[in-house]
């Protein structure tokens, strides 16, 4: 078969509330991990997961002041209710669809004069939990 | 109406450097009328930074180039510095603005010329 390559532009990227992320956003990343303990046996190691946790991690140009702005709808969220999840869609690309949430992270504000203003963030995922879809 | 880097990159910027006291171009003229500000493409032109494809977006790069009449290096340096700040002052907040070039003399037709180029960067969304 051919080698298939996709790109960061075939991803597509939404957040619940309407805000215009895919305006902003350079990079999105999503990293499921299973914790997995090693024991050392008498037979070799062995194995056990014992939790499987997320991060998402988004980098974006600063859009303070927009109509639907990113920035200030995670910072009303994080201040209003931080322990209440966002839910985000990323696709990678066709027929391979994340759906997930993340804890509200304050996004930080400011930069240097030489350069764009852009917010990094490091979002937890919602107990870990993702629900893929795969076609 | 589709929106297009001559008109709402290239254009606006003019517009922007219309108060500066020189001869404003959007692109690299035949001939240049000193003083001026001469909006010319830099290396790279555009990069693609965003994800996504549902709308073309690039960062585009430009230098402007500030250019005085190379008469006296006294008088042309200080003509040079004053048109550069008056040029950075006119640009607008959305753009990125690097660093000004040392200065340097470029000769167009019979005209000698001092010119410094001035970087800067924006971010262009295709709409149609």
């Amino acid at each position: 078969m051919a080698t298939q390559v996709i790109t960061g532009r075939n991803i597509s990227l939404s957040f619940t509330g309407g805000t215009d992320i895919e305006a902003q956003a350079t990079s999105a990343v999503l990293t499921k991990v299973n914790e997995r303990q090693t024991y050392q046996t008498l037979d070799g190691e062995a194995y056990k997961t014992t939790n499987i946790s997320g991060t998402f991690a988004l980098e974006m140009l600063a859009d303070w002041g927009k109509e639907n702005s990113v920035c200030e709808a995670l910072w009303a969220a994080a201040e209003s209710a931080p322990d209440t999840s966002i839910s985000v869609t990323l696709t990678a690309t066709t027929g391979a669809q994340f759906v997930f949430g993340i804890m509200p992270d304050f996004p930080t504000a400011g930069g240097a004069g030489i350069d764009a203003q852009t917010v990094s963030f490091n979002f937890k995922v919602y107990q870990g939990t993702v629900t893929e879809t795969f076609s | 109406m589709p929106s297009s880097i001559a008109t709402n990159i290239r254009g606006a910027l003019e517009t922007s450097l219309s108060g500066v006291a020189a001869s404003v171009y959007s692109e690299p003229p035949e001939t240049v009328i000193p003083p001026a500000a001469i909006i010319v493409p830099d290396e790279p032109y555009m990069e693609t930074e965003f994800i996504g494809d549902d709308s073309v977006r690039v960062k585009v790069n430009y230098t402007v180039s500030a250019a005085v009449a190379y008469y006296s290096n006294a008088g042309s340096l200080d003509n040079l510095e004053q048109l550069v700040i008056s040029i950075l002052a006119a640009l607008p907040l959305s753009y990125i603005v690097g660093n000004v070039s040392r200065p340097s003399v470029t000769q167009v037709g019979a005209t000698y010329l001092l010119v410094s180029d001035i970087s800067i960067s924006t971010y262009y969304t295709q709409t149609n």
